[in-house]
């Protein structure tokens, strides 16, 4: 276990440390700057992953009818809808683990990054005896920017945020970038609606708790990271559940092919990252387009 | 959503739930990975070692009083909380015949009346600032006394002269950045380091021949780091230690460099050091002990003791004692060591000695009384509240 410490501290730690000491000492000294520098630079480190995950949720979704059929077909016999919903995969090359990628990637930064900033970082003596630890010897301008100022804007980066103004924004912005993320399903039961609608409120509720009870510079990650994937998902697939409910006229106009599934249905989300996970789907159709495409999904 | 997560079986709050389960699986990880206080409990504050009594300040921000014969637990005066709910007493108390002085990670300095005890705890004579919740900067160095004043900086960057009998402010004198090294006084001039990265010499009295007004700088002199130890003034001479790595000798009334060149270490040094004859001591966070020539600043000899030195040596027998981080006290002589004793917690406080026993602090809440002849724990005890 000793060696596991050692490694996660001297792969992850140390690096998120000298890296964000390293930033303040270019951005004027300011640690929010710094912050905002390593979340574009991790992003943009991590974005073929993201690029890979959306891609792999797209295909997911042109593939939901297929799954659905499989379920409908094999009701009752796990197994079989186990062995062709995995068939499917194979058929149609797509992995559902790599939606996840980027988010299997993003747990241990957010927490080495958590760590770097309140152990490494923190305002106490015994932070700093910490820090003269896990500096870099060989930039010893880092030794110059000691003390660090952790203030910014009108927060200590090293305490949670005293007003819940971050809590708030990074709870609006994950709900943002999850409904974002949430194109049209039309092969959704009402029952899982319900629960892609729970999910969808939960998880924003959930960042932002998190928000309020840890340092602030975590959640200012969370929040230039959930804005940097909504910029990404809006080059790659638009404004998606974000676009207002189309007017009645238009309701039975086509989806836009990307969303599309092999028989014309829209279905799925699209995958996230950064700010935070793969989450549910919700319906973004409402009233008449909604009743089309349940009687389109019934069997027969 | 992925289709994997529904699961196949089970209905559909089964099928919820499973969900649920694997989604917020990283968030249970996030969870356990930022757990734990956000800044944990420490304090490095020497024992204060009065007639027959013991005062330690603790890393929950409790001041102790012992009976030194007996061991037995006196008094307990609890500081309060500063930011992150941090409390701790990082500095050395300090002490005349009336009061005992202590500041607290609340930012608040105490006078506690030594003879008025009630309920087990000393009564308050005075606290600064008065008012409850008016400061949030901590109090981290320690407190000087001299001339009936009461010197102490702050974490809002002032050195503070405070009447000791009524804690009114006298003066304050300003510097660039938070203060956590303790200042000392000699003579009419009080020295301060500051995490501007300056020493500061600052005159206590008015009435000085210089003609200088009290709370007016008498010299600065700047490092390239920040400044957190303590100075320690022998003679003419002023030592102190920098972030930026290295270890200075001043001329104490001009500010001016008295050797060469500083002495350059491979990480910070935030100790104060022992000067003993013609020998200075002085360990590093770069985890090695030092002895330097007072006159010159040339290295005698070098101790790697394997672990960050923050607590002052001490010098018993001939031999120097060093406190690190790894829990070991070293008995060391000419860069040797001749003997180690492993105690329970890190060794960040200032080693003192009555003559017989030599008490140190650890990070494990106990304080603990070391026979230097035998090099064995003669007695411990620990600081936490039964």
């Amino acid at each position: 276990m000793e060696f596991l410490g050692a490694l996660w501290t001297t792969v992850l730690i140390d690096p998120l440390i000298n890296a964000l000491v390293f930033l303040y000492t270019l951005l004027f000294q300011s640690m929010g700057l710094a912050i905002v520098a390593l979340t574009v630079i991790i992003r943009g480190v991590t974005f073929p992953l993201t690029l890979r995950q959306i891609k792999a949720t797209l295909a997911m979704q042109a593939l939901q009818p297929q799954l659905q059929e499989v379920q409908r077909k094999y009701k009752g016999q796990p197994q079989m809808v186990q062995r062709e919903t995995m068939r499917l995969y194979r058929e149609h090359g797509v992995s559902p683990l790599g939606c996840l990628g980027p988010m299997v990637v993003q747990i241990p930064i957010w927490i080495g990054l958590y760590q770097a900033i309140i152990q490494g970082l923190g305002s106490t003596p015994s932070n700093l005896v910490y820090l003269s630890q896990h500096l870099y010897s060989w930039l010893p301008q880092l030794t110059q920017a000691i003390p660090i100022d952790t203030r910014f804007l009108w927060m200590d980066l090293t305490l949670p945020d005293p007003w819940p103004i971050l809590p708030l924004l990074v709870g609006a912005s994950t709900w943002a970038q999850q409904k974002m993320s949430m194109t049209n399903q039309a092969n959704v039961s009402p029952q899982q609606r319900t629960q892609n609608q729970v999910l969808l409120w939960m998880m924003p509720a959930m960042m932002g708790f998190f928000s309020l009870t840890l340092a602030a510079g975590l959640p200012l990650y969370w929040l230039l990271s959930n804005v940097i994937t909504m910029v990404v998902q809006y080059f790659i697939a638009g404004w998606g559940g974000l676009k207002p409910a189309p007017a009645q006229g238009l309701a039975a106009a086509p989806p836009p092919a990307s969303n599309q599934g092999r028989d014309g249905r829209e279905s799925g989300e699209l995958g996230q990252d950064g700010g935070g996970s793969d989450r549910s789907g919700a319906s973004g159709a409402r009233g008449p387009t909604r009743r089309r495409r349940r009687r389109r999904s019934r069997p027969g | 959503m992925i289709p994997f997560l529904r699961g196949n079986g089970g209905g559909s709050k089964a099928r919820f739930l499973r969900r649920v389960l694997v989604l917020f699986l990283p968030f249970v990880l996030l969870g356990a990975g930022c757990t734990g206080a956000i800044f944990p409990s420490a304090a490095w504050a020497a024992p204060l070692l009065l007639d027959g009594q013991i005062v330690v300040g603790t890393k929950t921000g409790d001041v102790v009083a012992l009976d030194a014969g007996t061991h037995q637990e006196l008094w307990r005066f609890q500081t309060g909380a500063g930011r992150g709910s941090v409390r701790g007493v990082h500095g050395t108390p300090a002490a005349d015949e009336e009061r005992i002085y202590v500041g607290g990670f609340d930012g608040v300095v105490y006078a506690l009346k030594r003879s008025v005890i009630t309920d087990g705890a000393p009564e308050i004579a005075w606290r600064h600032p008065e008012k409850e919740g008016a400061r949030t900067e901590a109090v981290i160095g320690g407190i000087a006394l001299s001339g009936g004043k009461v010197f102490v900086g702050s974490e809002d960057g002032k050195l503070y002269a405070l009447d000791a009998a009524t804690g009114e402010v006298k003066w304050a004198f300003p510097t660039g950045a938070r203060i956590w090294a303790p200042p000392v006084v000699v003579g009419n001039t009080v020295y301060v380091g500051s995490m501007d990265g300056s020493v500061y010499a600052v005159w206590i009295e008015d009435d000085s021949p210089q003609g200088a007004r009290a709370g007016e700088q008498r010299w600065q002199f700047q490092t390239k780091g920040a400044v957190a130890s303590g100075p320690v003034v022998v003679g003419d001479r002023l030592y102190v230690g920098s972030f930026d790595r290295s270890f200075y000798a001043l001329d104490a009334r001009k500010g001016t460099p008295a050797w060469p060149q500083p002495f350059s270490a491979k990480n910070w040094f935030w100790t104060e050091p022992l000067v003993a004859g013609e020998t200075v001591y002085v360990g590093s966070l770069d985890r090695t002990l030092y002895a330097l020539d007072t006159r010159t600043g040339d290295l005698q000899w070098a101790f790697e003791a394997g672990a960050a030195i923050r607590g002052t040596p001490l010098l018993t027998g001939g031999a120097v004692i060093v406190g690190a981080e790894d829990k070991v006290l070293r008995w060391v002589r000419r860069g040797v060591e001749e003997e180690r004793l492993k105690l329970g917690g890190e060794l960040y406080s200032p080693l003192v000695s009555d003559g017989r026993l030599v008490y140190v602090y650890a990070h494990d809440d106990v304080l603990y009384a070391v026979d230097p002849v035998k090099r064995a724990v003669d007695w411990s005890l620990s600081m936490a509240r039964k």
